[in-house]
């Protein structure tokens, strides 16, 4: 320790543990020397316990695009250290017990039994599985940034207010799987086989963005974002 | 001249503006600047009713408060990087978030938004306390008008009233709200050598001072000047183990588990205190404040039976005193 004051960073390498022991002294010697010195310890100290315990929600792309406008940027937010480490089991736990996501999940199931008793001459996939959930998210994050719309041909989707529709060129089995903009959440996932379909939220508007998938027998056959706000 | 580490190196990017080091720092970073511009704008607390995040992972729309703090706060990572040297092996990223995170930057963010970079407080508003209510609408005009810093002349002159009876009614408003521990909304302290406020940052600026306009002393009874010396008579007696808790608890606003640690790292500082745990933390709180209750009945005995101020009422006047260098508007 070249000096005896207090500077912001001496005291982050003291709550680091990246002092020896005669500077871990020396800096508590300072600490305590004056009230001013223990306040300006005191409210690091809980602003840096703070951010290592805190979970970080996903930042709306609106922040992030201001920035880059205000700076002449021209970035997407990358997929975040989790996602990009592998897929997290606790966020799939959280997902499964939120209560919108069990709205969501009687509300597909019940389009789909709907459907299997309206039309019983529906082709069946061969392989009736479907895809299951972390693959599709880890694809999503492979295609991560500079997307462009990728749809096979004939297969279109249309957020109007808070509806989704989706047209498609014949009857078939596919999946509509409904991301946050940051690509992070699953919002919405249902199977569909009508030419015409249609989802309807109750406050898809509210979102900035959304990021669409369609998946037949498991391969992604169509992505898009769509921002909401704009 | 030994090699820069790349932390060095990247906080010196930062430090001009090198667009690419924005553009990296942004991307990495985004989800954290998010968290503290949500927390500035939500008075810079954390927990309770306010949660910043939907529990839903849906996308929010953010306010334009929170997406200007947001531009601000990475205004802020090119001030500060400027002042890491990399000297004691603190990591940057580390070292940025601490210092954005913490209460000096939210005190330099208040300063930001306030139009004449002054920190205002208290705000002023119409709003009338219960316990002035329930003693009549004149004393809600009184309050009004004192918490507007108008003279009692001036009020005795707007609102008709006998200038003895204006005093009387002044001196009963400051009475109940001293016993509700809402004397805040009437009375502003000095600044004293022990306001943490008046800390200094890195390059020496004096941050937070707390601004009274010359127009805007308020003509307090020579009563109540008397009982407010009392109480800061008493508060400076006060051993500093158990003046430093009060302030981490009140002017601070930090949760036990943080004061405990906090004070637990540097007990042998302290002759005043022991610890063994967490609950020794609300202990020395309640001592401190029967402590002060003690003193104040024997020292001031004229002032205690003058005001029949009760152990409840004495908890919100200690609590008012230290909450008041603090700036929640």
């Amino acid at each position: 320790m070249n000096n005896n004051k207090l500077t912001d960073e001496l005291l982050v390498a003291f709550l680091e543990g990246k002092l020896s022991d005669s500077e871990k002294k020396e800096v508590q010697d300072l600490i305590n020397q004056s009230d001013a010195n223990f306040i300006k310890y005191s409210r690091l100290y809980a602003s840096y316990k703070q951010m290592e315990q805190t979970e970080f929600e996903v930042a709306p792309d609106q922040l992030i695009e201001a920035a880059n406008k205000k700076y002449g940027l021209n970035i997407n937010k990358g997929p975040t250290i989790e996602m990009a480490q592998g897929f997290d089991f606790s966020n799939l736990i959280k997902w499964i017990t939120n209560p919108r996501t069990l709205a969501f999940a009687s509300l597909a199931a019940s389009i789909a039994i709907l459907i299997s008793i309206q039309d019983p001459m529906i082709e069946k996939p061969e392989d009736g599985r479907r895809p299951v959930l972390v693959r599709s998210l880890k694809k999503t994050n492979k295609a991560e940034s500079g997307l462009a719309v990728k749809s096979i041909e004939g297969l279109n989707v249309d957020i109007r207010n808070d509806t989704i529709f989706v047209n498609q060129p014949f009857k078939f089995n596919r999946t509509l799987i409904v991301l946050s903009g940051s690509k992070k959440d699953i919002l919405f996932r249902s199977d569909f086989i009508n030419i015409d379909e249609s989802f309807q939220f109750s406050d898809l508007s509210k979102s900035d963005s959304v990021y669409i998938i369609i998946e037949t027998l498991g391969e992604e056959v169509y992505r898009n974002t769509f921002y909401l706000n704009n | 001249m030994s090699e820069k580490s790349s932390d060095q190196i990247f906080a010196q990017e930062l430090c001009n503006k090198d667009i690419s080091a924005i553009a990296d720092f942004q991307q990495k970073n985004t989800d954290e600047l998010y968290f503290i511009a949500s927390k500035f704008n939500n008075r810079g607390e954390t927990g309770g009713s306010w949660t910043y995040h939907t529990k839903t992972g849906r996308p929010i729309k953010v306010s334009d408060s929170i997406s200007d703090t947001y531009l601000w706060l990475i205004d802020q990572v090119f001030i500060k990087s400027c002042n890491y040297e990399g000297r004691n092996n603190a990591t940057f990223r580390t070292y940025i978030f601490t210092c954005l995170n913490s209460k000096n930057t939210f005190i330099d963010w208040k300063r930001w938004k306030s139009p004449d970079s002054l920190i205002k407080y208290p705000k002023k508003s119409g709003y009338i306390p219960r316990v002035i209510n329930i003693l009549g609408d004149i004393y809600g005009k009184v309050f009004i008008m004192l918490s507007q810093y108008k003279s009692v002349g001036q009020i005795c002159s707007k609102l008709d009233l006998d200038e003895l009876e204006c005093l009387v009614m002044q001196n009963k408003i400051e009475v109940e709200l001293i016993k509700d521990g809402k004397f805040h909304l009437l009375y502003r302290p000095p600044i004293t050598q022990t306001d943490p406020n008046s800390d200094e940052d890195g390059d020496d600026n004096i941050r937070g001072l707390w601004v009274v306009d010359d127009d805007m002393k308020i003509d307090l009874s020579l009563e109540l000047k008397e009982f407010f010396i009392a109480i800061h008579t008493l508060i400076d007696k006060l051993a500093k183990g158990q003046k430093r808790i009060l302030n981490l608890y009140w002017t601070e606003g930090m949760r036990i588990d943080d004061i405990y640690d906090i004070m637990i790292d540097n007990i042998s500082y302290y002759d005043d205190i022991t610890l063994t745990e967490k609950e020794d933390i609300n202990r020395i709180i309640n001592k401190s404040i029967y402590d002060l209750f003690s003193d104040f009945n024997s020292d001031f005995s004229h002032l205690a039976s003058a005001y029949s101020i009760d152990r409840k009422s004495w908890r919100n006047i200690i609590r008012c005193t230290f909450e008041l260098y603090n700036y929640k508007n």
